[in-house]
Formats: structure tokens, C-alpha cells, sequence
């Protein structure tokens, strides 16, 4: 970054001469003992006023980016938190001034990663590693390696430590207390800055595979209860959850077992007015390609069917568009016949008939 | 009003739940919501106005996957009302298919005495038996949580944490798996980056833990990557939570019980990231439903305490307790306790006599529960 866009990004966030003060939320409060300390410290009306203190200098670092966090405005505040902290710690008293020191060699780690992308310390930039556990630490950061990075920080020990150096009432460690915790918030905060496309992209990729589930359980042919067993069955070492990452998704095939469905039969060999007649057919075992575009499926049938003239029974083929469309070819009795699916049935009905009525029509 | 800072996702276990589920009154015992056990619980502990308003500070929000079955039951039941209008023209037909058509109708429609099993029973054999659908209620619930976590993620202050119960246990140690391990999420961070850098939870409070015994993988259970840690970058939680009740046969039987020494890191160990929680009061028949359980101090102190990173003073948690001991006598119950005690010795050391034995347990429970009434 050049000079000048430095100083200018640097201006436009207010940032110099380093950090905005913090917002002071313990002015005008009686300064706690040693034994409330803490609990005070921690209190909800406390921690709210962090909240806005903090929410407000998220706000003038403008919005976030959902993709591709503005590194070059986070390492500034890095920056002035580094030197926020390394400038507190020589001239603070004892306990303070080894939380200073600890806070800041934290946050120099950040300030290495973003700068050096590929460093060790790619999590100090994170908001977990800036998070204060229920004993009041800052936990530690291990490496990829599960080497520990850095250690512990116990916060709470720490400025305890330094209202109890102070005496019976604590006031001066009471509003550095304050001024610390303010800071760990935003530093959590523009680490969230950077988490934020991990989440997006996380979002994203579980939304996508939730939405092929609807369409293989719900928006493409339907599965009987024993076929969708049976699905399974014949997925089952793809889908062995416990060795997986990630994840499952749905397999690309659905499988069909004695699949029953209602059509439309025509057998030119049946007596007049019989030969389009309502049929029951069982898909006796087939599959279908749900994610395929045309022929999706192929199965092998019989059918029923009570027409004068012909075999009530036929067996055949039968062949799947587009998840939800059927034809078949049977056989019975020496007789040829075409079965309709009763959705494909039903589209010639409502939209190819009217469609070759008013061609007709227009015809004559 | 500023807007609530600590969220906390509530995934249901088996039966039947509406959308709001934790709006829901339970139909058992002081017959209070969920939402009404934890708004009651939180005056306990409101000397000095010591966690501020409920309201300002806890957002409840209620997952759910019963969509996921009744969607699937009434795909069913769809396609078999198309058939049967097909089948009347065809009775010979229609004889030979009707154990069929039965079959696939049967979940939509259940029967009158048969009606626990297709609300409970049915959706846990679904979820344990079939991994399409445990595939689609993880995706599901997982897409839930993100959503939800998402509309928050970045808020200073803001955190996140999960109660699930009973077979919402095993769901939500399913969701944490996959996202922590879904590969996907590599392309955006650095190579070998854990997402417990980028999302931690605060508290994971699993209820009646059903997450080992519906676990496909025994051996392999304690090695997921679901389980807390005080390392800032390591876990999906700082804390998690296990809790159970003596008399919950659907969590004693084959109870989760981590190996500790080799489950947890030496510094998780140490810090008391992991709290097993055991209660032993009967305080109405159903011993099962999670309003029971947040009726107990032992539970929803620790759960306020974890949420809130707050501590409760002794002298508040003592009194607290020693009035719930006060109103739930031990002698109470006596009768369901000696026939809890009996079933709790059953064979369970295979999933179908798990479910047997789970199934009489709810039976007995609710038999007491009508008595009550």
C-alpha cells in the first residue's frame, strides 16, 4: 500500500494518533473491591455499552466485504492495537503491564499473517483466538502442528491482580479493565471481518447441497418407502457416514422396486373402443438418473390392464423423461402395446391436445 | 430494545413439534413451554439485577426437521391417493398391491392405537436406519443453523451456542461433523485452517444423549471432531454440556461416556470444559421432556452460567436448589420410579432391544402421565 493511501485510510478511519479512546463505559460508577471486581467488570449494562462503543468503530471501518475482506483496513487496526498495547505495557504496574505485553505480542501475530499470508499464525487474525472463556482467559493458540503457539492469556487473573495492587477500591484499574475489555471485543470484531467469507462460502455450499436433497427426495421421480431402501442399500459404502467429511449428498441414482403407478395403455390389437384404456403398471425394477436432463430413467414392467381382445397382463420396458414423464413399450399375448405415464398423460391432455386442437382448427 | 446478544439454537428430539417448538406448552407435568421453564428459571438469579432482562440478553431459537418426514409421508401419501383412484377400475390388481399401497400410506394416515409409533418410533428408525434421510435432516438443520448464525456473525459480543435433545443430539453431533470437516470450506482459508477459528460455539448442552447410541460408528464416536476445548483455535465449543436424568432410559441405557483422558486435550482437562451433568429428581412422569430437565438448578445453572460467562453466587445456587429439593420430594413418583428402575435393567445391548426398551419406557411414562392428569 502506498504511503499516501495509507495515510489517508488512516485519516478517514481516525485512526491517528492510534485507537478512538474507548467509549469509558465505568464513568461515574463507584469503582469496585477486589472480590466484585470481575462481576462487575462483566456486568450486562457494562457490556452493552462495550457493544455500541465497539459497534460503532466497526461501523467507520465501512461495510464488510462479503468475499474478500479489505486486509489493508484490518491491518491498520492490527497495527494501532499492536502499538496500543506494546506503548501501555513498559509504564504499567505489574500485572498490567504482562497483559499488555501479552495482548500485544497476539496481536503483532495477526498483524504477520495478514501481512505475510502463509505464515504460522494464521489464527491470531481470527475472532476465537480473541474470545474470553468462561475463566477469563484468552485461550491458546495451537498450530497446525497442535504445537502451542502462544499460550493462555487469563485476562481476568491479570486485572484482578491489578485492582487488588490498587486497594480497597480500585478505580484507575477499573477503567483500564474496562478500556482492555472494550479492545478484545473489537479485536474479535474485525477478526470476524475476516471469518465472515468462510461462514458466506460455508452458507452457500450447505444451502446447495440441502437444495439437490429437496429435488432427489421431493422434485424428481418419487421413491416408495421400499425403494427408497433399497436406494440406500445400494448406496450404502458410498454413504458409510462415519468415514465421511463433509457433508452427505444425495447419490446420482435413485433405485425403484415393484414401483407401482397408474398410465395409459394403447393396444391397436384390442377391440374397437378398448384400445386406449386406464392400466396399473409396477415398475418391476428400474433406476433413474435424476440429474440427467432427458432420459432419466429406464425400468422393467407389468402391466395391468382390462381391455376386450388381449391379454389383461403384458411385461415391457418402460423409460423415463425428465423425472417425471413415462413411456413404455409391453408386450403380451403376442401384442405390442405403449403405455403413458399418467403425468405424460396428462401434459398431452392439458397442453399438447388443446395445442393440436387449435392447429387443426386452424387448418380448416 | 437492544437486540439480544447471545443466541442459542434449540434442536428437538422425536415426536411431533410445531415450527415455534419451544413455544410449545408441554402437555405433561407444570405443563410450561420451554420458553417459560428458562424466563421462570432466570428470576432465581436476578438479585441486583445480576443478568440484566431476558429478553436483552438471551435469543432462543428453535430448530426443526419434522418438516423433513411429513414432507416425505405426504409425498406418499399423495402418490397412493392418485393409485387408488387407478385401482378401483382394477380390483384383481388392487388385491395384489394393497400390502403395498398400505405400506406406503400407512405413516401419513398412522392408526388410532398404533399412533406413538408413527410419531416417534417411525422417525427415528428413518433417521437411524436410512442415510438418505439422515443425509437430508443434517443438510437441512445444518442450513438452519448457518442462516440463523449468519444473520449475527461479525455483531461484537455476539455469541452462539446449542441445546439439543434426545435424537436432536445425534443430528446436531452429525451437523458439527460435517461442517467442521466439509472440504468445500478449504477453498476459502488457508490450507489446514480449523473453523474453530472462524466459529466457536460457547456452549454445547447435548440432552438426553442419544448421539453414541444412534451412532452408526461405536469405535469411532469419541474420535469426531465434535467435543469442546479451552484452545482458542481447537473444539466446536468451549463448553459442552452432557446431561441426563437416572430415570431417562432413552440416554441411560447406553449412555454417551467419553474416554476423558484421550478425548480431551490436557488443556480441557484442566479447565473444566466438559461438564457431565447426572440428575436424579422425578419431578413429573415425563422424565424425558427437556421442560423436566431445565426445571432442575443442576441443569439451567450451569446453561445461564455457560451462555452468559457469568458466574451465579454460591448462596444464590444453594437456595435455588434446596427449594426445587423442597417442592420435589424424593418419595414423589414412588411407584413409576420402582418400574423405571425395572425397565433400566433390561437388555439394550442392540438397537431393536434399545428401542423395545425405549418404547416401554415411553409407554410407562405416559401411562402415569394420564393418571396424573
Amino acid at each position: 500500500m502506498s504511503p499516501v493511501r495509507s495515510l489517508t485510510l488512516v485519516l478517514a478511519l481516525g485512526l491517528l494518533p492510534g485507537l478512538p479512546a474507548a467509549a469509558d463505559c465505568v464513568a461515574g460508577l463507584t469503582a469496585p473491591d477486589p472480590q466484585s471486581f470481575w462481576d462487575v467488570l462483566e456486568s450486562a449494562d457494562l457490556d452493552a455499552c462495550r457493544r455500541r462503543s465497539v459497534q460503532a468503530q466497526l461501523g467507520s471501518l465501512g461495510p464488510g466485504s462479503g468475499d474478500a475482506p479489505d486486509s489493508d483496513r484490518l491491518i491498520i487496526v492490527w497495527q494501532a492495537l499492536v502499538d496500543q498495547w506494546d506503548g501501555a505495557a513498559p509504564a504499567a504496574p505489574a500485572p498490567l503491564s504482562e497483559l499488555y505485553a501479552a495482548l500485544g505480542q497476539r496481536a503483532a501475530a495477526a498483524v504477520q499473517f495478514l501481512r505475510q499470508r502463509g505464515s504460522a499464525g494464521q489464527d491470531f487474525a481470527l475472532p476465537s483466538v480473541w474470545a474470553i472463556d468462561f475463566n477469563g482467559n484468552l485461550g491458546a493458540v495451537a498450530g497446525a502442528d497442535e504445537q502451542l503457539l502462544a499460550p493462555a492469556i487469563p485476562v481476568r487473573r491479570l486485572l484482578t491482580g491489578a485492582c487488588a495492587a490498587e486497594g480497597d477500591a480500585c478505580p484507575q484499574a477499573f477503567a483500564d479493565g474496562d478500556a482492555v475489555l472494550e479492545h478484545i471485543l473489537l479485536a474479535n470484531g474485525i477478526g470476524a471481518r475476516l471469518g465472515q467469507p468462510t461462514v458466506s462460502g460455508l452458507l452457500d455450499k450447505v444451502a446447495e447441497v440441502n437444495a439437490d436433497w429437496d429435488r432427489f427426495l421431493f422434485d424428481s421421480k418419487a421413491m416408495y418407502p421400499w425403494s427408497l431402501w433399497l436406494t440406500d442399500v445400494v448406496n450404502r459404502r458410498r454413504n458409510d457416514y462415519a468415514h465421511r467429511h463433509g457433508l452427505l449428498e444425495p447419490p446420482d441414482t435413485q433405485y425403484f422396486l415393484l414401483h407401482p403407478a397408474p398410465g395409459f395403455g394403447f393396444v391397436h390389437a384390442a377391440d374397437d373402443g378398448d384400445q386406449l384404456a386406464p392400466t396399473v403398471y409396477v415398475e418391476l425394477l428400474g433406476f433413474n438418473r435424476w440429474r440427467a436432463r432427458y432420459l432419466t430413467g429406464v425400468s422393467a414392467i407389468v402391466e395391468y390392464a382390462d381391455r376386450a381382445g388381449v391379454e389383461d397382463v403384458s411385461y415391457g420396458a418402460l423409460f423415463t423423461f425428465a423425472n417425471r414423464y413415462s413411456v413404455g413399450v409391453t408386450a403380451g399375448g403376442g401384442e405390442v402395446g405403449v403405455t403413458l405415464g399418467l403425468d405424460l398423460a396428462n401434459l398431452y391432455r392439458d397442453r399438447l391436445q388443446p395445442q393440436i386442437r387449435r392447429i387443426r382448427a386452424g387448418a380448416r | 430494545m437492544a437486540q439480544a446478544p447471545h443466541h442459542v439454537y434449540f434442536v428437538h428430539g422425536i415426536g411431533q413439534h410445531s415450527k415455534n417448538w419451544i413455544d410449545d406448552k408441554e402437555p405433561s407435568g407444570p405443563g410450561r413451554s420451554l420458553r417459560e421453564e428458562l424466563e421462570g428459571a432466570w428470576k432465581l438469579y436476578q438479585d441486583n439485577d445480576r443478568f440484566g432482562a431476558f429478553a436483552d440478553q438471551l435469543d432462543l431459537v428453535p430448530l426443526s426437521y419434522d418438516h423433513v418426514f411429513d414432507a416425505l409421508y405426504a409425498q406418499w401419501e399423495a402418490e397412493v391417493a392418485t393409485l387408488r383412484t387407478h385401482l378401483a377400475a382394477f380390483p384383481d390388481a388392487a388385491a395384489e398391491l394393497d400390502p403395498l399401497v398400505r405400506i406406503a400410506e400407512a405413516p401419513a394416515n398412522g392408526t388410532a392405537d398404533a399412533a406413538f409409533f408413527y410419531t416417534h418410533v417411525l422417525d427415528l428408525l428413518w433417521y437411524w436406519g436410512n442415510s438418505l434421510i439422515q443425509g437430508k435432516i443434517v443438510a437441512d438443520v445444518a442450513e438452519q443453523l448457518l442462516t440463523a448464525i449468519s444473520e449475527h456473525y461479525g455483531k461484537p459480543g455476539h455469541t452462539f451456542s446449542i441445546v439439543a435433545h434426545s435424537m436432536g443430539t445425534s443430528v446436531v453431533h452429525k451437523v458439527l461433523q460435517a461442517l467442521w470437516t466439509q472440504p468445500e470450506y478449504d477453498g476459502r482459508l488457508e490450507a489446514g485452517r480449523s473453523l474453530s477459528a472462524v466459529l466457536k460455539f460457547r456452549l454445547l448442552m447435548q440432552i438426553s444423549n442419544t448421539s453414541f447410541v444412534l451412532s452408526a460408528d461405536a469405535t469411532g464416536h469419541y474420535r469426531t471432531l465434535v467435543k469442546p476445548s479451552s484452545i482458542a483455535n481447537r473444539g466446536v465449543c468451549a463448553t459442552m454440556a452432557n446431561v441426563s436424568n437416572q430415570f431417562d432410559l432413552i440416554s441411560e441405557t447406553v449412555p454417551f461416556d467419553p474416554p476423558r483422558d484421550e478425548w480431551l486435550d490436557a488443556h480441557s482437562q484442566i479447565d473444566d470444559c466438559y461438564l457431565d451433568i447426572l440428575t436424579r429428581r422425578l419431578t413429573a412422569p415425563n422424565v424425558h421432556a427437556i421442560t423436566h430437565y431445565f426445571q432442575n438448578p443442576l441443569v439451567h445453572q450451569p446453561f445461564f452460567e455457560r451462555v452468559l460467562q457469568r458466574r451465579i453466587p454460591v448462596a444464590l445456587k444453594r437456595r435455588a436448589l434446596d427449594d426445587f429439593q423442597g417442592s420435589s420430594p424424593a418419595a414423589g413418583f414412588k411407584l413409576l420410579k420402582q418400574q423405571l428402575d425395572s425397565l433400566a435393567s433390561r437388555d439394550t445391548s442392540s438397537l431393536p432391544r434399545y428401542v423395545t426398551a425405549a418404547r416401554e419406557f415411553i409407554a410407562l411414562v405416559r401411562s402415569f402421565d394420564g393418571a396424573a392428569a
